[in-house]
């Protein structure tokens, strides 16, 4: 996986300087959010829900090698076959053989984050086959050759007028003339261009949602329906996914099925919900020839020997992304990478390294909105400060950062230069300080390495001396009135 | 050299326990929605198979079934081709008293575009007010994506609480080791899409209106 984590600062800078962002940040941020709330409050089980999927996503990676083994021998009785893929590599190697085996040219995908994650469609291309995204946000940026900005709407950075111009360019062999900016339309003209696709496929690639051990089937679930497109009109269909996604039974996924909806887009059900179960069967109208799963390590047995494994419990709602203030303000593509918000700072350092990726774990308030959201309860702050950690033992943090904490360690350590401190910056920020307003009193600029707190946004100036002070003087107040020292409530009973 | 099952399955047995037969499982919890029968599940079914735009018509007869089909198709000025899927309940309906309709059964893939599919289904799911359908002889999966309307006759007894009803019908399957049908699809009403500025699109890729209509049980 290719990703340019590195330049989250720079990126965060641009995006917050976009207004054209502000739209689709704010859709993400309050009208998911606002929806996914109204119908988790319409569901009076999905607080009880959300324990079980922990639980059944928990009891699936404790016994995760014995459910790949029975859901593998069920695929191989269902008539299907299974590839297991250590790497990336590996996996893209794979299905270009599947590919080839089946004389293919024309690839249509539906939409497969793992399949981002493993760059799956460069390698494709660079083996000389056409492929075609067909979910319509992913179709969209694989025109612009972006990476998505949000894993469950990739596109949705992007307003009409961009969409326009992007079709306007690649659908000119299609007969386009005019331009058109209207959303209908736009999702028309798409349909007819890939509705052509479709039927001309040679291989159809999904991702998919869960698998089930029980009976060997694959679970899909989209609104717009490509994905079945996608496993139903090729002579192969050829699914491509994490080997964590496993879950037991069909009980189980019926579990995750009512929560991925909600979570995601505050929907009761996705339009579309399907199990696949193997090639075309003796007297079937239709389907394809062949069914092949690959199923991806690519880090995540490791993940799971590791103090991240609980991450492995995601099922890709987005849920945590529209929840978190800082996504609510840079947006994915910011992150450099297919994973982004709470979920993205885990998975990808994991995925790739801290060294690489260190900076999106950072990427924080520790808020804990994306840990409340969660629908298999995934502690994801906990799991960025592992990261966190880590980068500061790895001695990867800036200089800045890790001369700042030593700085604050020693302070912390000695109280008498602690209090000469905070007097202080105390005095400091009084004199940085205008006069009150109505507002407040705010500082406006920062000096020095504390700059950049203030370039997007003031401090509250501080008042009434500190802590210590001011306990200090209520201790004498107290002592004056009553004789004792005031007691805190909890402490006279 | 390992092969990669082999690699990755030593790296996952190094970090998890075995399944033995006392192992504790996570119970299955279905949530009351998912619960109603009867003369509930009915009025839940209309409501949610509403919400998510599909159309509903209830029939006192499934004789009356081709007559409602040409209603529909009139009355939103609809090409009157449809493609019927196989089962005898659809098939040996009184098509030919509807002389305006016209029948297809070619479903090569460049036929069914703009066209109409008439099918039965598995089941109708109250919960969601989804249409379970099932992949066979007589029925193919495209005649639930690629047409431009889909018409849905379900029985009253195939009206069911939740999706654990139909997984009891996948469970026919496997539990006399017998393959399931090769794809189960719970249709949601019409394809849509919110990817160009979270505006919902109706029409996306399948279907751009689903219409149930439901008939008495049989027998
Ligand atoms: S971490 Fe939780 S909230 Fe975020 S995408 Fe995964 S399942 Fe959804």
């Amino acid at each position: 996986m290719q990703i340019t984590s590195d330049q989250f600062h720079e990126k965060s800078a641009e995006a917050l300087q976009d207004e054209s962002l502000a739209g689709a940040l704010f859709v993400l941020g309050k009208m998911f959010p606002l929806m996914r709330e109204t119908v988790a409050g319409q569901l009076p089980e999905f607080e009880a829900l959300r324990d079980r999927a922990r639980d059944i996503r928990n009891h699936a990676l404790d016994h995760l090698p014995d459910y790949l083994d029975a859901f593998e021998k069920k695929v191989i009785a269902n008539g299907g076959r299974v590839h297991w893929a250590r790497t990336g590599a590996e996996a893209n190697r794979i299905v270009a053989k599947l590919c080839k085996e089946a004389d293919a040219r024309q690839v249509i995908k539906s939409k497969s984050m793992v399949t981002e994650e493993l760059e799956l469609n460069d390698h494709l291309e660079a083996e000389g086959l056409t492929v075609t995204e067909t979910d319509l946000g992913e179709y969209i940026i694989q025109l612009r050759k972006e990476k998505p900005f949000h894993i469950v709407g990739p596109a949705l950075h992007l307003s009409a007028g961009q969409v326009s111009d992007t079709f306007y360019e690649a659908h000119q062999e299609h007969g386009r003339s005019e331009k058109v900016e209207d959303k209908a339309k736009l999702v028309e003209e798409a349909r007819i261009v890939l509705r052509e696709r479709f039927k001309n496929a040679d291989v159809g690639i999904t991702g998919a949602n869960f698998l089930v051990a029980e009976t060997g089937q694959i679970a899909l679930v989209t609104n717009e329906g490509n994905a079945d497109l996608t496993a139903t009109l090729p002579k192969r269909h050829i699914v491509v996914t994490g080997i964590e996604k496993v879950v037991p039974t069909l009980d189980d996924l019926g579990v995750l099925l009512r929560l991925l909806p909600r979570s995601a887009t505050g929907q009761e059900t996705s339009n579309y919900v399907s199990l696949y179960t193997g090639p075309r069967q003796d007297g079937d109208g239709d389907g394809p020839g062949s069914f092949d799963i690959v199923l991806v390590d690519n880090g995540r047995s490791n993940m799971l020997d590791s103090p991240v494994k609980e991450m492995l419990r995601c099922i890709r709602c987005g849920a945590c992304l529209n929840s978190c203030p800082i996504y609510g303000a840079v947006g994915g593509q910011a992150y450099g990478s297919v994973y982004s918000g709470p979920m993205g700072s885990v998975w990808t350092p994991a995925l790739t390294s801290v060294s690489q990726a260190g900076n999106l774990p950072n990427a924080s308030t520790f808020c804990g909105k994306c840990e409340e959201v969660c629908p298999v309860r995934i502690p994801l702050p906990k799991l960025m400060r592992h990261w966190r950690e880590k980068e500061f033992e790895q001695h990867l943090s800036p200089t800045t950062a890790r001369w700042g904490l030593g700085v604050w360690t020693w302070l912390a350590r000695h109280p008498r230069s602690y209090r000469l401190f905070v007097r202080l910056g105390l005095i400091g920020m009084n004199v940085m300080a205008p006069a009150p307003s109505q507002k407040g009193r705010w500082i406006a600029k920062l000096p020095f390495i504390a700059s950049g707190w203030t370039e997007s946004r003031n401090l509250s100036a501080p008042s009434g001396g500190s802590f210590l002070t001011q306990y200090k003087q209520a201790q004498k107040a107290a002592l004056e009135k009553t004789g004792h020292p005031s007691k805190t409530e909890g402490a006279s009973k | 050299m390992s092969s990669a099952r082999e690699e990755i399955f030593a790296r996952l047995h190094k970090a998890s326990t075995p399944l033995t037969a006392d192992t504790e499982k996570p119970q299955p919890l279905v949530p009351a929605v998912a619960q109603t029968t009867g003369a509930a599940c009915l009025v839940q079914f209309k409501e949610k198979a509403t919400a998510l735009a599909c159309t509903v018509a209830e029939l006192d007869r499934i004789q009356d079934v081709p007559q409602e089909v040409t209603r529909y198709l009139n009355e939103r000025a609809l090409p009157a081709d449809i493609w019927c899927s196989t089962e005898p309940a659809i098939t040996s309906l009184p098509w030919a008293a509807q002389t305006t309709l016209t029948l297809h059964a070619d479903i090569a893939r460049n036929k069914l575009d703009g066209g109409t599919s008439v099918t039965g289904c598995l089941a109708a799911v109250a919960e969601t007010g989804a249409l379970a359908v099932a992949s066979g002889a007589d029925f193919a999966t495209r005649l639930g994506y690629l047409p431009d309307t889909h018409i849905v006759v379900c029985r009253q007894d195939q009206l069911v609480g939740g999706f654990e009803d139909v997984w009891a019908h996948i469970r026919q399957y496997t539990t006399s080791s017998a393959v399931p049908p090769r794809a189960i699809n719970f249709i949601g009403g019409p394809s849509r899409t919110g990817d160009i500025e979270a505006t919902l699109v109706m029409g996306a890729h399948g279907p751009r209106a689903v219409h149930v209509i439901l008939v008495p049980a049989t027998g």
